[in-house]
């Protein structure tokens, strides 16, 4: 298992667009950090993330979260789409599954293996994406502890959220916590992903379904009179996250729910991924 | 002694068609075994099964006197080329290689690379990506790959697509050099001059079905013309008009062409030689093509199903 995997990174670490990617990932946080900074700062608002943009200017490290809010609605979809649905496609596509396969291989083994990289891949994109934007900012902005105002409950539900103070450790360190639930909350687009990689010969299909899947859940999402039902989609709890930074707190009741239910998702899409690509006749 | 490869009954279908009906053959140590049939005629599709990346819909194929399945043990015993030999295109040949091996649960260490790259042929080039390699690079390095593990056993489907003459008599010597280090090969191809020069037995495939099996020779010399040549071309004319097995005898050159329907070379030479005639040289003339062709054309017609069935065979999907 440790060489199939050690031999996945390597074919996924060495294709030129890793490089691109990375370069891509670092620039992009780069330059809307560097676009910060004019206008007079803004009050914090609940629900949104003009709160958290604030914050940036009293410790840059926030430039991490609050970029992250934004990117993580889709360009991160479409990479986290990109590698699950890469997995099995990507060979079949040049060829090369049916090699993998005439070796004495268990056919589980190589899709779980596959399935750790991908894993792997979206973190790291995940963690690159929010460390840029958090390293940009504190270059530019500097680095402090914050001051977080808490909200009233009048003015959010009934429900309180204190004051508190983040020191700047806690404040890189929930970077990573929140680049972690990030990719967690990613885990029904993984498993979908792998799942119809598994199906087509061509990366594109498979790409495109996990995304469009995803896509799909936050339009149902959206649509009230699906009423509790909605609770079970991915992208319901997707922003949950957030938490760690407008409430002091690492982990939340709906952190957990929308660990739990992209992780049932995952579990499904890949016991059918391993059903199917256990039968699957290997015609690539 | 169970043989190396073991094909019974194997039938497979993909949907309402068969692609390999009933398909038995086998094959013992040493040999150099041709899988001979048109494009479509279902050798890839046999092949595949034998490899374990598809499942018969009935029937069994054994390597080594154990039924395969998809990751079975053997396979590590094999080394194959499966229609084209394809990489990873971003990466080198020689990381290729090895991140073959390595996948494979092997060591480096223990990887037969000097004689891979023997083969492969390709210099400096093994450290070149391998989308930069021409098609007949790409299948020497095909062979590569299949001789890192020192098989025991190979399986070369149209091994020689996409390369050149020279390469290809070199892949032929590489061949008959295995054949007699003991090793077994078994080799699919619709090219019947290569079957003929590389194989000691074939099994004739048309539509899924075997239509005959045998030594190479033996298949030969089913049917076809004898050229002769001999001092009294009138005389040998007339015998060999009068053997009920000829059917024709025509000029060619200095010669005659005999056609038969049965028998072989050495009837006629005796019916010559009886008749007081010297004989300066009796060939067979017909070579495999021409048993081949008439064992194709005594297993037609193909109904709707039959061509459906040769699309999904032995075409590349």
């Amino acid at each position: 298992m440790i060489a199939l995997v050690r031999t996945e990174f390597t074919k996924s670490l060495r294709r030129p667009r890793t490089l691109l990617l990375v370069l891509f990932l670092v620039g992009l946080p780069v330059l809307i950090v560097a676009g910060f900074g004019s206008g007079p700062p803004r009050p914090r608002d609940v629900g949104d993330d003009v709160g958290t943009f604030r914050l940036i200017r009293d410790s840059g490290v926030v430039a991490g979260p609050a970029l992250l809010r934004r990117l993580a609605t889709f360009l991160l979809v479409v990479l986290a789409g990109w590698f699950a649905g890469d997995t099995v496609a990507s060979d079949a596509s040049w060829g090369n599954l049916r090699y993998l396969l005439i070796r004495p291989v268990s056919r589980v083994r190589l899709l779980l293996a596959k399935t750790t990289v991908a894993f792997t891949m979206i973190f790291a994109s995940v963690l690159l994406v929010t460390y840029a934007a958090a390293g940009a900012g504190a270059v530019k902005f500097g680095v402090a502890p914050i001051h977080v105002d808490g909200v009233p409950a009048a003015l959010n539900a009934g429900i309180e959220i204190p004051t508190f103070d983040l020191t700047v450790a806690e404040q890189w360190l929930r970077c990573g916590l929140v680049a972690l639930y990030v990719t967690l909350g990613f885990g029904a687009v993984l498993g979908l992903g792998v799942l119809f990689s598994t199906v087509a010969d061509q990366p594109t299909g498979a790409v495109a379904g996990a995304i469009g899947a995803y896509i799909a859940s936050g339009i149902f999402d959206g649509i009230a009179i699906f009423g509790s039902a909605r609770n079970a989609l991915p992208t319901h709890y997707a922003e949950a996250w957030r938490a760690c930074f407008i409430e002091d707190r690492w982990f939340t009741a709906d952190i957990g729910r929308s660990l739990l239910v992209n992780a049932a998702w995952f579990a499904v899409a890949i016991t059918a991924a391993l059903w199917w690509f256990r039968r699957k006749d290997i015609h690539s | 002694m169970s043989a190396v490869v073991e094909v019974e009954g194997l039938t497979k279908r993909f949907g309402e068609v068969t692609a390999v009906d009933e398909l038995s053959f086998r094959v013992e140590q040493g040999q150099v075994y041709g899988l001979l049939g048109p494009n479509g005629a279902g050798k890839t599709t046999a092949l595949r099964c034998l490899m374990g990346l598809e499942r018969p819909s009935t029937g069994r194929t054994r390597l080594f006197g154990t039924e395969v399945a998809p990751g079975s043990p053997e396979l590590f015993r094999v080394g194959a080329i499966i229609e084209q030999a394809s990489f990873v295109p971003h990466l080198s040949g020689l990381r290729n290689l090895r991140l073959w091996w390595e996948a494979g649960g092997g060591r480096w260490a223990d990887a037969d690379l000097e004689t891979a790259l023997a083969v492969a042929q390709i210099d400096d080039a093994i450290d070149r990506k391998v989308k930069t390699y021409s098609q007949g690079m790409q299948q020497r390095l095909g062979f590569a790959r299949a001789l890192l593990g020192r098989p025991e056993l190979l399986v070369l489907d149209e091994p020689t697509n996409g390369l050149d003459p020279a390469e290809i008599r070199v892949v032929r010597d590489l061949i008959h050099r295995l054949a007699d280090e003991g090793r077994t090969v078994v080799f699919s191809s619709h090219h019947l001059s290569e079957v003929e020069q590389t194989c000691s037995h074939a099994v004739v495939v048309n539509h899924g079905r075997r239509v005959a099996e045998g030594t190479v020779a033996s298949l030969i010399g089913g049917a076809g013309s004898v050229h002769v040549e001999v001092d009294d071309v009138a005389r040998a004319r007339a015998v060999l008009a009068a053997l009920p097995e000829v059917t024709s005898v025509s000029s060619q050159g200095l010669g005659l062409n005999v056609e038969q329907r049965t028998g072989s070379r050495a009837d006629l030479g005796a019916a010559l030689v009886g008749a007081g005639i010297r004989v300066e040289t009796l060939t067979t003339q017909n070579r495999l093509e021409e048993a081949f062709l008439v064992l194709m054309q005594a297993t037609e017609p193909p109904g709707p199903t039959d061509r459906s069935a040769a699309q999904h065979g032995g075409t590349s999907r």
